[in-house]
This record gives structure tokens, C-alpha cells and sequence, in this order.
């Protein structure tokens, strides 16, 4: 018999005992791809009359499906599916008679682990593949039945331009490729993962410890670091929290499913998007591959006397432990020191001691499958938690320096700085690393200003500022350094650094950013006067409106210009309000009028 | 021929296999002795290449086992706690096997199967334990394997299917050159069946010898004498290997010829004399006295 012929052979002889992989597959990608899509798709249809819009948002249903739902519903499957397959697909490691059987029948160990590897993956990939073809038919049926219903239908030039935009059934086709590559990487990444600790352990216990901590260990414990940060650094910007992305991919579990969300993501903000899908989703590829070939290595060398033992690898082991153990005292700090209020050191300390000492005893007992191995590594338990506890007084007595960081004058390049509090303009939302966010768009090189704002606000005084009128207020602040590196913080403000920020608050830049009303942007629709209780709304279209839209802006940049710093402190009373929005909520202005703005108040509205 | 040179193997910190060699010769039957814990099962899996030596090498025909399909093709493993599909049925270990056995005979299977008494289509996990290593002993021979690796298979199996387990391995070696190799602890199991046994202890092989030349030269000397002088006498002029006595009643062990033995006892007359020959159990003991063993402590 040639080797080929034994080789599907032996394939054939593997799938017969793992039918009932095989029909939970056929059953979970059947209701999360066809099922799902006709639910999906079968709500828009019910809309009644035959319309451009009704015919946008049925064929929008489709296009949905197959870039956004099929990601949800069939990652729900691939990710289950790969954990499934993953850890029961070799299960006759962990069996000594088994392994007996397997590892002296005349057939090579890669053989054996090609053949095993590559039913564990059809056993996903074809029910998948099937049902995914079977869908994408009814989708372009659906799309062509609702093209063709345009036919007789008679529309104006708005609704030409929006039938125009209807995908094709080649982007539709496309749309549903990159579905599919998105979940098979996805389905690659955690089945590797489930492989390599399988070929790890010596039981399906320690295979599912190992997975879940290779998994997603090196990222808890860098959310737990932040959390640390969060409630023992003052300056922390918790947004501007940097790594996560890059830590993601040393935790598959998590990679996997953030491949998914940023394949969603990418369809959701539309064409041109694509790089922050295609990037990761070759990282991840990498990856994926990168844990099959050490699951071959792994097999290949693993002891058959491993069956029915533990995780007996030390270089694995240890660090697993150890990691395992770190995030459990991290964790465990940090619930104690919540839940102890007056003694609060005190109960975090308690808290990490018990919390790391019992999960890394109870990973000995697991990877060593023995109670008694509670205590088998007493130096290395005592080494650890005394980590814990050095690594939560480093966080609790800010031993790095966190909030005190001053780099020297000469490094600094920029500086941003935002404040809710100082700006008139409201939404739309960005992230803080998003280019579009305020703090991005100021760019405030005055190194005098800013020396004197940064020596004020890390100084011992300057962090334990408090306003008697406001209380501490916090301004978000971007420092760029010479290097090109940059850093955020949130500062606090008070009676002692004021002026140093008001300084900075005041500066043209800031203004022009946040205060400023600027031509291009003037596309509001709807100006509200508010007066005590008195409100008075007027449309911009009408000609009074625009022409006080006008007016309100020319005169608030006037009063803006002539003194910057009473808005800053915000001199005199409060007379009135402006608010300027559009009916898309596309952001909106709110101007506060007080006493010295003389232009504004000149405003025969007013 | 399987050649094992200076194999060892070690589990954590037990040496389970300490520097073995090992001759197992074609077309005889082998087997291998040794109390719990002696390391037969480990011997035995790095025979069939499931566990890979430390030290040393194990060639199959001149070929290594480990990893080697070839080499493998002619060894069928039957281990102490055989393997059977869950829910399976003696048909889905065949598949299994013609997949990896390119030699397995299905005709004589069937043949087998029918003259043991075992229901092919009947699921295994409802057999009973001799059964189970009935189907495997099955499996072995039909697998068309030159070498029958056997760890402990006659345990379980009633007189009449040890028998006949026995009858069929001799039919094998005498119709195709099948080589047994058997390992157990019960030596009075393996005494009409094999041909050479080795002991096991410890890691290490004590002895290995064919039984018959075992058997030809040591015999045991029961007689009652009168004197102590004669005794004195037969401990001069023969080869004693070691006398126990029970008042006038001396069993002496002796090595030698047969012949010489009576025709000096002739000479002696002592009021009884009788020749008796050794169980398997009786030459090991003596055999390994000699090397300092106390083998009862051993194999009792």
C-alpha cells in the first residue's frame, strides 16, 4: 500500500471515531450561518411597499450578514470548535494504553500528527465551507431579486445615487473571502494553542490549564498592571493605556477574537479601512503557524510515558506558574485593598499573599496531579509571592516615579493639553489616540510656558492641588518629546499652578483648537438662546438665522481674541447661553456669554 | 533477530532499565521473567518503539525500531492493558490494523475468531478480560508480524485458553517462523512454552539461557544415607550446587550428565537414591544462589 493511500486510510479510520465532532460541527455552522442568516435578513423583508429605501436597507441586511453577523455567529462556532477539536483531537496522549496502541503501530509519529491535525481542521473547515456556500448562494439570489425589483420603479436623482451605491455580487463575494479568512485564522490560532498544550500535558486538565494560561495570561496580567496604574498613579490616562494591542498577540485566545472585532470594525467604518484588518490578520497568520509547527516539535519529542502525568516541562511549567500566580496576587491586591477601607495597604498586602500563594500551590497540585505537591516548591513559592508584594508597594508608593516624571527641557519637544471644562465644542466622541481628538490637534512649542506648566504640576506642592471653588480639577496633557516618543497624563489644577495653566489655556494654539469658531465648521442648523428659563430656538435656514449665526461667530471670536484669559477664568456673570447644532449631531458648540464679552453682548438679539 | 545493547531508561529518578542486552533469536519462543516493578513492561515498550532508551539501541533485523515504520511492521505489541475503541466492536480493531499491517490476514481472523468463540460484531467493552486478550492474541497473530511481543498475556486466560493460546503460537512458529517474546512473572506459565527465558531484576538481566540445556545439565538428587562420610563423598566427586536436608533425607542439587550422576550413586549405595529432574522455578533458584541472589525473595 502506498504511503498516500495509508495516510487517508488512517484518516478515514480517525473521523469514524470522531463523529460526534463532526455532527456538533454540522450542527453549530448550520445554525450560525444559514440559520442565522435567514433570521438576519428575513426581519428586513417584512418591511412593506417596494422603495429605493426599503430595497437599501434589504440589500444592506445581506451585505451586513456576511461582513458582520457571519463574524459573530460563526466565531462563536470556530473559537468553540478549535477549543473542542484542540484538546480531544489527540486524546489518546493522555492515555497510556492508548499510546501504547498508537506509538507502536507501524506508522510514523508526523503521520500520526498530519492525519490527526488535519481531521481536527476539516472537521470545522468543510461543514463550515458548505454551510458558508449554501448562505452566500441565497445572499446573491436575495441581492439579484432585489436589484431586479428596481425595475419599474421611478426615482429621483438622490435615489439613482444611492441604487448606485448597492454592492455587486462580486463585492459581496469578496466581503464573504475575507469572512472566511478572518474566522480560519482565527480557528488556527486558538486550535494551535489547544494543540501545543495538549502536547504539553499528560492530561486533559493540565491541557485546558495551560491553554487558558497561555492564552490569555500575558494580557490579564497587563490589564491588572493598569488597573494598578489606574488606582495608584493620580496622573494615569487609563485611555491613553499603550500595548495593549501588541500584548494581544502573545495571548491567542484574546488575538483571536479581537480579529474577529476588528474584521467587524473594518466594515463598519467602511471602505479604506481594510489595513486594520489585513495587518493583524497576517500577524495572527504568523502566529497561528508559529504554534503549529511547536505543537509538531512538541509531539514529536514528547515522552510517551507523559500519559496520565501532569505538565512535567519545567521551562513551560515555571513560568506558567509563575504568571498564573502573579496575576492571581495582582488580582487579589487589588480586591482586598477595595473591600479594606481604613487599612487598606494592610488587606492588599494580605490579599496578594493569599491569592498568588494558593494559585500557585494549586498549579503544583495540577501540574503534578498530587495533593501533597502543594508545597513542592516552597523557594520559588516564597520568591513569588514576595514579588507580588514588592511589585503592589511599588504601584501603592509610586516607586517609579509615575506621576513625578519630568523629563529634562531641552527633550521636550511639544506639549497638548485638554480640558472639557475650557472648550465650547462637544462630540463627536474620539479616541484618545485618534487624530481627530483636541489633544491631538494643539501643538503648544512655547518651552518657557511649558517648562513652567510641567515643573508646576509634577512638583511635590503641584500634585496635591485642590481649587476651594472647582476642587481638583484634572487637565488632560500630551507631552512630545525631541525623540518623537510621547506621553500622556491627566494633571491636577489648582490655586498653586493656575496661572502656568492658564498660561497654556490662554495660548493661541488651545484657543484656535477649542474655543475658536472657524469658518469651515459653521454648518450648524439651529441656534438656541437659553436665558434663565427663557429658551428661544431659531432655524439657521431661515435668513434672520443665518444671519445670527453669522454674527455670534464673528463677534464670540472677536471677544475671543481681544482677551483669551476671561474665558479662561470665566470673569464677570453669566448672562446667557448659545447653543449651535446640526440635525446630524455631528458635534455642537456651546457658548457661554458673561459680562466682559462686549461683542457678543452687542448682538441686537441679545 | 532483535539485538538490545546496553539499553537503559529512567523515569524521573527510578532507573527502570539498567544497561540490558539482550539476544531474542528467530523462530523461538522468549521469555522474559521478572517480579513487579522489574521493568518488563518498559523492556517491552522500547522493544515495540513506544518508549525511546536513553542509552544504547534496539535493532529490529539490523533496523532501529524507534520511529520506523519498516521496522515496526514486523513487531505487533500486545501490552498489559490492551486498547480497544470505546463502544467498539473486534471488526474496528481490524480496520485499524489492516490500515497499519499490510500482511494482516483477514481470512484466518475470521478463522480464529470462529474457532475461539468470539462475536465479531459484539461490542469489546462487554468482554470479559480473557476474552479481550483472546481478540488481541487474534489480532497479533493475524497481523502477519514476525515478533509477538506479549506483556503478561496469558494472565486472565483459563487453563483450556491458555492451552490453546500455546498450540496456536506453535502452530505459528512452525508454519511462518513467528517469534513470541512473553513476559511475565508466573515462570511455571512460561516453563512448557518457551525456549529461552531471561530474569529480569531490577532494571537488569540476571540471566538468560535456553531451558533445555538448563533443564539437561542440573538435576535434582533426592536419597537418604547413613553416614555423613557419604555425603562428604558425594560433595567431592560431584558438581553440588546446593544440599538441603530434612533429618536422613538429603535433596541435593547437582550439575552433570545424567549417567555419571547414577552410575556414582550405583557405586555409593545409599540406603534411597532418586533423580528427579527441575522445574523452571528450581533452576532459576539454584542458578541465580550462585550469582547471590536469594531468588525466593525474589519470584515468591
Amino acid at each position: 500500500m502506498t504511503s498516500k493511500r495509508c495516510f487517508f486510510r488512517l484518516m478515514r479510520e480517525d473521523l469514524r471515531h470522531k463523529i460526534w465532532v463532526l455532527v456538533l460541527s454540522v450542527l453549530g455552522n448550520m445554525l450560525a450561518v444559514p440559520v442565522c442568516y435567514l433570521i438576519s435578513t428575513g426581519q428586513s423583508s417584512r418591511m412593506m411597499g417596494v422603495t429605493v429605501q426599503s430595497l437599501t436597507v434589504g440589500i444592506g441586511s445581506v451585505a451586513e450578514f456576511f461582513s458582520y453577523t457571519v463574524m459573530v455567529s460563526g466565531g462563536v462556532i470556530a473559537v468553540c470548535g478549535a477549543l473542542i477539536v484542540g484538546l480531544s483531537g489527540f486524546r489518546y496522549v493522555f492515555h497510556r494504553n492508548m499510546v501504547d496502541t498508537y506509538h507502536s503501530i507501524p506508522v510514523r509519529r508526523r503521520t500520526l500528527f498530519l492525519v490527526n491535525w488535519l481531521n481536527g481542521f476539516l472537521i470545522w473547515l468543510v461543514p463550515f465551507l458548505i454551510c458558508l456556500g449554501l448562505t452566500l448562494s441565497l445572499g446573491l439570489g436575495k441581492l439579484a431579486g432585489l436589484k431586479n425589483s428596481l425595475g419599474g420603479l421611478a426615482m429621483n436623482e438622490g435615489e439613482r445615487l444611492i441604487a448606485s451605491r448597492w454592492p455587486a455580487a462580486s463585492d459581496l463575494i469578496a466581503s464573504t473571502l475575507i469572512s472566511l479568512l478572518g474566522l480560519t485564522v482565527a480557528f488556527l490560532l486558538i486550535y494551535h494553542l489547544a494543540l501545543l498544550a495538549v502536547m504539553l500535558c499528560g492530561n486533559i486538565l493540565n491541557a485546558m490549564v495551560t491553554t487558558a494560561s497561555l492564552g490569555t495570561g500575558v494580557i490579564t496580567v497587563w490589564l491588572l498592571s493598569t488597573l494598578f496604574c489606574g488606582e495608584y498613579f493620580d496622573t494615569f490616562v487609563n485611555s491613553a493605556a499603550t500595548g495593549y494591542r501588541g500584548l494581544s498577540y502573545a495571548s491567542p485566545l484574546v488575538s483571536a477574537i479581537m480579529l474577529l472585532y476588528r474584521r467587524v470594525a473594518s466594515f463598519q467604518e467602511g471602505p479604506g479601512n481594510e489595513i486594520f484588518f489585513w495587518m493583524p490578520c497576517l500577524f495572527d497568520l504568523l502566529i497561528a503557524l508559529m504554534l503549529g509547527g511547536l505543537a509538531f516539535l512538541a509531539y514529536h519529542k514528547r515522552p510517551s510515558e507523559l500519559a496520565e502525568q501532569g505538565l512535567k516541562c519545567r521551562p513551560v511549567r515555571f513560568p506558567i506558574q509563575i504568571m498564573v500566580s502573579l496575576a492571581a496576587g495582582m488580582g487579589g491586591w487589588l480586591l482586598f485593598y477595595a473591600i479594606g477601607e481604613s487599612a487598606g495597604l494592610f488587606w492588599g498586602i494580605f490579599g496578594a499573599v493569599l491569592a498568588g500563594g494558593v494559585s500557585f500551590c494549586v498549579m503544583d497540585i495540577i501540574f503534578h496531579m498530587d495533593f501533597k505537591a502543594f508545597s513542592a516548591h516552597k523557594i520559588l513559592l516564597g520568591l513569588t509571592v514576595a514579588a507580588e508584594v514588592f511589585l503592589g508597594l511599588m504601584f501603592y508608593h509610586d516607586w517609579f516615579g509615575y506621576d513625578s516624571y519630568l523629563p529634562d527641557r531641552e527633550k521636550i519637544a511639544e506639549v497638548a493639553i485638554f480640558d472639557n471644562i475650557y472648550c465650547n465644542k462637544y462630540g463627536p466622541y474620539y479616541d484618545i489616540k485618534d487624530e481627530m481628538h483636541p489633544i491631538n490637534k494643539v501643538h503648544i512649542r512655547n518651552n518657557d510656558g511649558v517648562y513652567t506648566f510641567l515643573e508646576s504640576v509634577t512638583s511635590a506642592d503641584g500634585r496635591r492641588q485642590e481649587d476651594p471653588l472647582y476642587g481638583t480639577e484634572l487637565i488632560l496633557t500630551k507631552v512630545t518629546l525631541k525623540s518623537g516618543r510621547s506621553y500622556y497624563r491627566y494633571y491636577s489644577i489648582g490655586h498653586g499652578n493656575s496661572e502656568a495653566a492658564c498660561a497654556l489655556l490662554s495660548s493661541p494654539e488651545y484657543v484656535d483648537v477649542n474655543l475658536r469658531l472657524k469658518q469651515g465648521e459653521r454648518g450648524y442648523t439651529r441656534i438656541n438662546l437659553y436665558q434663565g428659563d427663557i429658551v428661544e430656538e431659531i432655524r439657521v435656514e431661515t435668513p434672520e438665522g443665518g444671519k445670527l449665526l453669522e454674527a455670534v461667530c464673528e463677534a464670540y471670536n472677536k471677544d475671543l481674541e481681544e482677551d483669551p484669559e476671561s474665558f479662561i477664568h470665566r470673569e464677570g456673570r453669566l448672562l446667557c447661553s448659545i447653543s449651535l447644532s446640526s440635525e446630524n449631531n455631528n458635534g455642537r458648540r456651546y457658548l457661554e456669554v458673561y459680562e466682559g464679552m462686549r461683542h457678543t453682548l452687542e448682538l441686537q438679539s441679545l | 533477530m532483535i539485538e538490545v545493547t546496553k539499553i537503559s531508561k529512567s523515569f524521573d529518578d527510578i532507573k527502570a532499565i539498567d544497561n540490558v542486552n539482550a539476544r531474542i533469536e528467530e523462530g523461538h519462543v522468549f521469555g522474559l521473567v521478572g517480579t513487579n516493578g522489574a521493568g518488563k513492561s518498559t523492556f517491552m515498550r522500547m522493544l515495540s518503539g513506544v518508549l525511546k532508551p536513553e542509552a544504547g539501541e534496539i535493532l529490529i533485523d539490523g533496523e532501529p525500531v524507534y520511529d520506523n515504520p519498516a521496522s515496526k511492521e514486523k513487531i505487533f505489541y500486545i501490552s498489559d492493558d490492551q486498547f480497544f475503541f470505546k463502544s467498539g466492536t473486534p471488526e474496528d480493531m481490524v480496520r485499524l490494523y489492516r490500515t497499519c499491517y499490510p500482511a494482516f490476514d483477514r481470512e484466518k481472523w475470521k478463522d480464529l475468531t470462529g474457532k475461539f468463540g468470539l462475536d465479531k460484531s459484539r461490542k469489546v467493552n462487554t468482554f470479559s478480560k480473557g476474552m479481550k486478550k483472546q481478540l488481541s492474541v487474534i489480532c497479533g497473530v493475524c497481523s502477519g508480524a514476525k515478533y509477538l511481543l506479549c506483556d503478561e498475556t496469558f494472565d486472565g486466560l483459563d487453563p483450556v485458553m491458555r492451552q490453546a493460546v500455546k498450540a496456536l503460537f506453535i502452530r505459528e512458529i512452525d508454519e511462518r517462523g513467528l517469534t513470541p517474546v512473553i513476559a511475565s512473572h508466573n515462570l511455571r506459565e512460561l516453563e512448557d512454552i518457551c525456549e529461552y527465558v531471561g530474569l529480569l531484576h531490577r532494571g537488569g538481566i540476571l540471566l538468560e539461557k535456553d531451558i533445555d540445556d538448563m533443564k539437561l545439565n542440573i538435576h535434582k538428587l533426592q536419597c537418604v544415607i547413613r553416614e555423613e562420610e557419604m555425603l562428604q563423598k558425594i560433595r567431592r566427586s560431584l558438581d553440588v550446587v546446593s544440599v538441603d536436608n530434612r533429618g536422613s533425607l538429603y535433596t541435593v542439587t547437582v550439575r552433570g550428565e545424567k549417567e555419571g550422576i547414577i552410575e556414582f550413586m550405583e557405586l555409593l549405595n545409599p540406603v534411597f537414591y532418586e533423580l528427579l529432574p527441575l522445574s523452571l522455578e528450581e533452576i532459576f533458584i539454584s542458578e541465580t544462589e550462585v550469582k547471590g541472589y536469594d531468588v525466593k525473595a525474589l519470584l515468591f
